[in-house]
């Protein structure tokens, strides 16, 4: 089995990662989880249940699009796709979190408070 | 046809989104994820019973996680219907305007026949009102009669009246059962 994720999700990165997810191609709920579990070799621990208001918040937003469609297996799912509100969106997340990720870069390799 | 083109139909006739079509949707998506995380444990070994309790772990609280989403769709689709419903009252508007413009005769002529019919209309109704349906809450209305003054060759009736003329008036005119004056003001009611 692979490690247990350790890493706790920061608040409003959710987002972030299913904007970044979905600008590969349009997936069901499930698909999304599996490829952040994937990609992030199961680091972060996402609370799964989560990724459903997350999705719907956004689709009313406009940043997604839903549609029910079927798996490769044939089973219905609900497929959601970026729209391009969406993709602006996600430039302006990723912009957000490149800029946080700096200033806390900033703050832990500083050499000592000032006087 | 199948259940999933229903979506489509309904935008198509503008039929509203019932909340049970709400919930079974989230049900239907929910219950996807879960399922296909329980078949992902089997996989590795777990029982159904093992993986159906863990993949509900996993999940969270699916009472709160199911509404909440219920919740969010419902607001989503209600926006939708009054986003559509005012999009086709602009179009249709936007189409008058358009055949109208484009028939100016045509137009000025219904524009004139409309404006003369309610201007007759109005004024007919108003005579009616007055003489039949609400005659003026007095006995014998028929012989109030509004009495005035006005400037030779000015026109217009003046409205203002001193009061020793009008006590002139009282104490002389003969062809009257009474006199009494009126006083008429503007005042605003409500707000503003």
């Amino acid at each position: 089995m692979t490690p247990a994720p350790d890493l706790e999700l920061l608040r409003g990165t959710l987002d972030l990662l299913v904007l970044k997810t979905l600008s590969w191609a349009p997936m069901h709920g499930l698909a999304v989880l599996q490829w952040i579990e994937r990609t992030t070799q199961r680091r972060l621990q996402v609370e799964e249940g989560a990724l459903y208001p997350a999705l719907h918040r956004m689709e009313d937003k406009g940043w997604l699009e839903a549609q029910w469609g079927h798996t490769e297996r044939g089973r219905p799912a609900k497929f959601y796709r970026l729209t391009a509100a969406g993709r602006r969106q996600l430039t302006r997340e990723l912009t957000k979190w490149a800029r946080y990720s700096e200033a806390v870069a900033l703050l832990i390799d500083a050499d000592g408070a000032q006087p | 046809m199948s259940a999933r083109d229903w979506p489509r139909l309904r935008r198509l006739f503008r039929l509203p989104t019932t909340a049970a079509r709400v919930r079974s949707d989230v049900d239907q998506e929910l219950h996807f994820h879960i399922e296909g995380r329980i078949e992902e444990l089997m996989a590795l070994g777990l029982t159904r019973a093992d993986a159906e309790r863990e993949a509900r772990r996993r999940f969270g609280d699916y009472r709160r996680i199911e509404s909440e989403v219920e919740r969010l769709d419902l607001a989503t689709h209600r926006r939708r219907d009054v986003r559509e419903r005012l999009e086709a009252l602009r179009a249709d508007f936007a189409y008058t305007v358009r055949v109208l413009s484009t028939q100016a005769v045509f137009s000025s002529v219904v524009v004139v026949t409309l404006t003369l019919a309610i201007a007759a209309t109005t004024s007919i109704f108003h005579a009616v009102d007055r003489v039949v349906l609400n005659p003026l809450p007095y006995p014998a209305p028929d012989r109030i009669v509004y009495l005035g003054w006005r400037w030779a060759g000015k026109g217009g009736i003046a409205d203002a009246l001193s009061p020793r003329s009008f006590s002139f008036w009282h104490d002389n005119a003969q062809v009257f059962d009474g006199l009494a004056t009126v006083r008429s003001f503007e005042a605003v009611l409500g707000e503003g």
